[in-house]
């Protein structure tokens, strides 16, 4: 079973007036796609915010340097491994309950 | 008087005229009568009450001790006959009037034909005009012959209450303070029971008091062609297709039911539908998921389509967190959309499938107090092969 993992940034402060610092990731969307050997996939996701008002300068990173990977444990430690694989079980339960011939949208109107 | 007797030679040709009696001749109908003192004469006779000159069939008692008035008497043991409108008269003088009596069964009142063995309706009336008429189907009409069409499916109604002019009131009256009045409608299988109205433009009109009862009188609900109206005294409010349709004019609509329960909701074909739901709780919590399992009321390939979840929840000291999500479910969801407000500055939104084409949303916030929750979920769908949504499986629940 391979992953797909996308995070989406929906939501940035521009400018922070307490810390002074700029392009403050606020809100960050993901989705988990699982895809099977037969190319059928289900998603589960959501958005985790974060608090402007605690950013801690010594580890603020420029959004220029933020990488997906760094998005990933962001939300990971924000909602937990735990809660992640769980939203992966649903995934894998739902992909491998869908027929061979199933696909998104079976009739184009 | 010469003699006293009749000879021996008169007596034997078994034949007494008028002359030999000597007695005067007395007119057609007459018999010969004895004055008790030994004087015979012609004169006219009868028991007190019966005339002798009526007709010899005006009474008739036949060798069953039955008795026919004007006729011989057929199968019934009083048997009357009128060439008129007048057939008989009961006068009592007091409550009883005329008294049914049957020992071993229902003492019938029937309209029946003796010339044509065939059943006539009945009318029961106390003045002129139509009272109680139970026609030859034994349906019952009051104040009229009972109706027929354009009733339900053309059928005969099984009782009419018809008044010439002015309003036609059925009161059910229950004793005062102590009993209630019921009108039990009975049906078997899946059968149903109507109230309608005929014309098109009528209503059908619900209040707590009735009509002309002063203060207080409201019409409360109204039933027409153009839909239900709640609290209107105004007349038919017109939905958008005219037909059908809900209007409430005062006291809004209570959604009052546990949390999740009370909602509102529409579904249409194609499995499209909206659902409203609130179910704020007291207490404090830290997260809520609402759970849509099983949103087309199908397996998998039948009703997908596109759906969207919009939320808003707030508590105790102005805490707020709203958002929505969207996406395509069949057989599992595809996510286009999800976005989310929090006041608290963190929060969690977190979304997936449940079932074959069921999906949830499961908020975290931190700690909120007595918090609110109303969302609002729309499906849109293909529904060729699927039933309607059937949106009882929706469910809250705050952790």
């Amino acid at each position: 079973m391979t992953f797909t993992w996308t995070f989406e940034i929906i939501d940035l402060v521009p400018f922070n007036i307490n810390s002074r610092q700029r392009d403050i990731i606020k809100q960050v969307g993901y989705v988990i796609r699982g895809t099977d050997s037969r190319g059928h996939y289900s998603e589960a996701g959501g958005a985790v915010m974060f608090d402007d008002n605690t950013v801690i300068a010594d580890s603020y990173t420029s959004i220029e340097d933020i990488s997906n990977e760094d998005l990933q444990n962001w939300v990971t430690a924000k909602i937990g491994a735990e809660r992640i694989q769980e939203m992966k079980d649903e995934i894998t339960a739902t992909v491998n309950s869908l027929p061979d011939d199933w696909v998104v949208a079976p009739i184009e109107e | 008087m010469a003699n006293t007797k009749i000879t021996s030679r008169v007596i034997a040709d078994n034949s007494v005229g008028i002359d030999a009696l000597n007695v005067t001749d007395g007119t057609n109908g007459q018999a010969l009568v004895t004055d008790g003192s030994g004087g015979l004469s012609f004169a006219s006779v009868g028991v007190s009450g019966i005339d002798s000159s009526a007709d010899a069939t005006a009474i008739t008692i036949d060798s069953s001790e039955k008795v026919g008035l004007n006729k011989v008497p057929s199968t019934w043991h009083l048997d009357v006959l009128s060439s008129d409108a007048y057939v008989a008269s009961f006068e009592g003088s007091n409550d009883t009037g005329v008294l049914i009596n049957s020992d071993t069964d229902s003492g019938d009142i029937i309209g029946y034909s003796n010339s044509t063995s065939t059943y006539n309706p009945l009318n029961i009336r106390a003045a002129t005009g139509t009272g109680l008429v139970i026609d030859t189907s034994n349906n019952v009409g009051i104040g009229a012959a009972p109706q027929t069409a354009p009733y339900y499916n053309n059928d005969n109604p099984v009782l009419t209450v018809h008044k010439a002019s002015g309003n036609a009131i059925l009161p059910i009256v229950a004793a005062a303070n102590t009993s209630s009045a019921i009108l039990h409608l009975n049906q078997s299988g899946n059968r149903y029971w109507r109230i309608s109205a005929i014309n098109a433009d009528a209503a059908l009109t619900f209040s707590g008091k009735q009509p002309g009862s002063g203060a207080g009188e409201t019409e409360n609900v109204r039933i027409s062609t153009k839909g239900l109206s709640l609290g209107d005294t105004d007349g038919d409010y017109v939905s958008r297709n005219n037909t059908g349709g809900l209007h409430v004019k005062r006291g809004g609509i209570l959604m009052n039911g546990p949390p999740g329960d009370a909602n509102m909701s529409s579904a249409a074909a194609d499995n499209c539908w909206t659902y409203h739901g609130q179910g704020g709780r007291g207490g404090s919590f830290t997260g809520l998921t609402i759970s849509v399992p099983n949103p087309n009321n199908g397996a998998s390939g039948v009703g997908y389509g596109g759906f969207s979840l919009e939320f808003y929840i707030a508590g105790y000291n102005a805490k707020y967190h709203s958002g929505h999500f969207s996406g395509y479910v069949n057989g599992g969801i595809t996510l286009s959309k999800r976005a989310f407000w929090d006041s608290s500055g963190s929060g969690t939104l977190s979304s997936g499938s449940v079932g074959s084409q069921g999906f949830y949303l499961t908020i975290g916030f931190p700690s909120m107090t007595h918090p609110t929750c109303k969302f609002v979920i729309n499906k849109g769908g293909h529904g060729v092969s699927g039933p309607y949504t059937n949106m009882s499986g929706v469910s809250i629940t705050w952790t």
